[in-house]
């Protein structure tokens, strides 16, 4: 049993075997050794418990074929539902997942993203990220306009 | 308030868009070029050159070595820059398709401007062929896309890549300073690129059954090294003849002999797996030499047999016949082989010009296409105008004969005259002054007479009346077919005389249509012997939507909604003879829509057809 803390000093319980979905947490739990020591996190509980039993990512699975072709299939049902949330709690769920080195839910937020983003302009991805146009003005656009040309609708 | 995510999170992000070659890969694409210009985190996630080595090999499958491995060189291997590199070619090619899909005046200039990028635009290429290259059935009030007419000619594109290919290759292996190195099995397999097959398909399908075979014989724990004392050259050829046989190349059944699909690989390494002598070898010899048996075609009477020649000097050579594998495979040198030239009247002191190996694939393409034009070919075959190219680009290459130049132009396309004769087969005549000058004039007078045509506009006028129009469907009054109309013209003095025209009600005095048959062929019809069937039956439509040339006339079919009551047909300026009781009683009206290229030769057409449907 490991106990985790909340930001907001919520405790929860939960079995090892489950939490060490988190790359970061198992790494953790490895430098700590078997110790009560409680492990501060956002919230991931219910997701890892859900993915109890599946194989963990080996971890050069970033360049593998089958990595790929898992990329592009589609969400799972429950993942669909689990990341159906307002898009803050989106965006906290992915740097959750990043920092927590969690593979699969980091992928599962980012496909939500990227379908979000597909078929916008650079205005409306903009928006969507809460970001500002900090390209210094002329040169550098006038590199990346001469460069997409190709990219540009018939 | 959303949080700001770090680059790691946004490269996860682009990550997860899809790479393919579809609609989907490309909407994939756009949205990362569109993420680089929101602001500079993103150009950097963007940028990452991981991100576009999976969408370039996604997209990118073909490519000139020469070409591909400068443009790796001249961007440092990044894959974001020669993926760039790609798509402003793609980007060239697509200028010169939509010209060539919109108008016929300059469309063979941009013809070979894309042929001469060669396997630098097959994907581009293949990606725009992609679509369906049948005609669709529209409703009357709806406009046709493009879509069909642009299948057409990105395919044909292909093909005349693939072809100017084949004939610089065959080129390089037929001259005497050949730099070919094992050339017959390639030089065989490329006959398919005159059917638009990329070079690649035959290849993969030839190592693929000889990787199949040398697995096959690793399990039978065959020696495979002549140094094995146990090796025995003889019982290996007869095991490489027995996988054939169990992977389904066999001989083909007598009745089918002279199905012509027997004599190119892309059939009979897929559909057409028993076929003939010489397709059995030409499979034979490509297992045999990935084993590393010296194995050679020969160019034996009756039926063309494989050369083994000996590791050993003291071994005679042998023969292996494939084809009469069931009976004999193991032919010998010393006993069966003049006994079977005696049958054939052949003296032991001209066997050798029939027994030598052939080390160049040029007598083996010879023999097949002289025994291509020797088969009843259909013409009305979807690919005849192919299977006749080959033959006539072969016999010109091997015999240069001047002759076979106007029998090759009477087949030609005016896009085989811009791309593969101009370009690959006029090049390779070097040395056959005479042939090489023919071909050039000839081909030259095609493309001149196809640039005037290109011009001409066709109008109506008081002298000249034309009562129908291109587009619409017609039964023949004499000849019993059914066929759609894709121009008009007065005719020449020759053709009139040979139809028997002066026996016609008007005689010459009427206006002659170039026509599309049921059957694909293409026929020159007089206006009194046309009956229009303005409402075909669906079977029929569907018919004519599948021959393979009419996109380039036309983009698709119209048809009215309802039937229109019976005797209401007809009418109008155009429709004088047009009695509406002849006509199938379901029946709604339909005609073909014309494509850019006869809207231009023949404005007034469209709006003549499309008044006689709303009628």
């Amino acid at each position: 049993m490991v106990t985790l803390v909340t930001s907001d000093n919520e405790k929860f319980n939960a079995e090892k075997e489950v939490v060490e979905r988190s790359v970061l947490i198992k790494n953790m739990l490895e430098d700590v050794g078997e110790s009560d020591q409680p492990i501060p996190l956002p919230m991931f509980l219910e997701y890892c418990e859900h993915h109890r039993g599946e194989p963990l990512p080996a971890p050069d699975a970033d360049t593998s074929q089958d990595d790929t072709r898992k990329r592009t299939t589609d969400i799972s049902e429950w993942d669909q539902k689990f990341i159906t949330v307002d898009q803050e709690m989106l965006f906290e769920i992915i740097l959750a997942a990043n920092y927590l080195d969690i593979k699969s839910l980091l992928d599962v937020g980012c496909k939500t993203v990227a379908n979000m983003i597909k078929g916008k302009t650079p205005e409306e991805i903009r928006k969507l990220f809460n970001i500002v146009n900090d390209f210094t003005p002329r040169r550098r656009c006038a590199q990346i306009k001469k460069e997409n040309e190709w990219a540009e609708d018939r | 308030m959303i949080p700001p995510l770090p680059l790691d999170c946004l490269i996860c992000i682009l990550k997860q868009l899809p790479c393919s070659r579809d609609s989907d890969g490309e909407e994939s694409v756009k949205t990362i070029v569109r993420c680089s210009a929101a602001n500079a985190l993103f150009q950097e996630a963007a940028a990452l050159p991981i991100l576009w080595q999976r969408h370039y090999q996604a997209r990118y499958l073909y490519a000139n070595d020469t070409e591909e491995v400068q443009r790796k060189a001249d961007t440092g291997g990044n894959w974001r820059l020669v993926y760039f590199a790609r798509r402003r070619i793609d980007k060239q090619v697509l200028m010169h398709l939509d010209a060539i899909v919109s108008q016929r005046v300059g469309r063979y200039m941009h013809a070979k401007s894309v042929a001469q990028y060669l396997f630098d635009v097959w994907d581009v290429l293949e990606i725009e062929s992609a679509g369906s290259e049948h005609l669709r059935i529209y409703e009357n009030d709806m406009v046709p896309s493009l879509s069909a007419t642009r299948v057409y000619w990105a395919s044909a594109l292909l093909s005349s890549i693939s072809r100017m290919y084949a004939v610089e290759f065959w080129g390089r292996c037929l001259r005497s300073d050949s730099s070919v190195p094992d050339s017959y099995v390639p030089a065989f397999s490329a006959q398919s690129s005159f059917f638009g097959k990329h070079p690649d398909l035959m290849h993969t399908l030839l190592t693929d059954l000889n990787s199949r075979c040398r697995d096959h014989l690793i399990r039978l724990k065959f020696p495979l090294s002549p140094d094995d004392p146990t090796y025995d050259l003889k019982k290996l050829c007869v095991l490489i003849c027995e996988f054939m046989a169990s992977e389904g190349h066999g001989p083909v059944q007598p009745h089918n002999f002279h199905d012509i699909h027997n004599h190119f690989p892309h059939f009979y390494l897929t559909s057409h797996k028993r076929s003939i002598p010489i397709s059995l070898v030409h499979i034979f010899v490509s297992i045999a030499r990935s084993l590393k048996v010296n194995a050679l075609p020969v160019n034996f009477p009756v039926r063309v047999l494989v050369h083994i020649s000996t590791p050993k000097a003291e071994d005679d050579d042998f023969y292996v016949d494939i084809y009469g594998a069931s009976s004999k495979v193991i032919v010998s040198l010393r006993e069966d082989i003049p006994a079977l030239l005696a049958r054939q009247g052949i003296v032991p002191n001209d066997m050798m010009r029939y027994i030598s190996p052939e080390t160049n694939a040029g007598p083996m393409l010879l023999r097949s296409v002289r025994n291509v034009t020797m088969s009843p070919i259909n013409t009305s075959l979807s690919f005849f105008q192919p299977v006749v190219l080959l033959a006539y680009t072969v016999s010109l290459l091997m015999t240069r004969d001047e002759r076979v130049v106007l029998q090759l132009l009477d087949h030609a396309e005016p896009l085989d005259c811009a791309t593969f004769i101009s370009e690959s087969l006029i090049p390779c005549l070097e040395g056959a002054d005479e042939t090489q000058d023919a071909l050039s004039k000839a081909c030259l007078h095609v493309l001149d007479d196809e640039a005037l045509d290109a011009k001409v506009i066709r109008l109506r006028s008081a002298e000249n009346i034309v009562q129908y129009f291109v587009g619409m469907l017609f039964m023949h009054k004499r000849y019993p077919y059914k066929a759609v109309i894709i121009g008009w013209d007065v005719t020449t003095e020759e053709w009139i005389t040979e139809m028997r025209v002066d026996e016609l009600p008007r005689g010459r005095a009427q206006p002659f249509y170039s026509v599309v048959c049921d059957d694909s062929s293409r026929r020159y019809v007089a206006e009194d012997n046309i009956q229009p069937l303005l409402a075909p039956s669906d079977e029929f439509l569907a018919e004519m939507c599948r021959i393979i040339t009419l996109p380039k006339f036309f983009t698709g079919v119209l048809k009215t909604k309802e039937a229109l009551p019976l005797g209401s047909g007809g009418g109008g300026t155009v429709g004088d003879d047009i009695d509406a009781s002849k006509q199938p009683s379901s029946g709604a009206k339909a005609r073909f829509a014309l494509s850019p290229e006869l809207s231009a030769a023949y404005p007034e057409d469209e709006a003549i057809g499309e008044a006689l449907l709303i009628g």
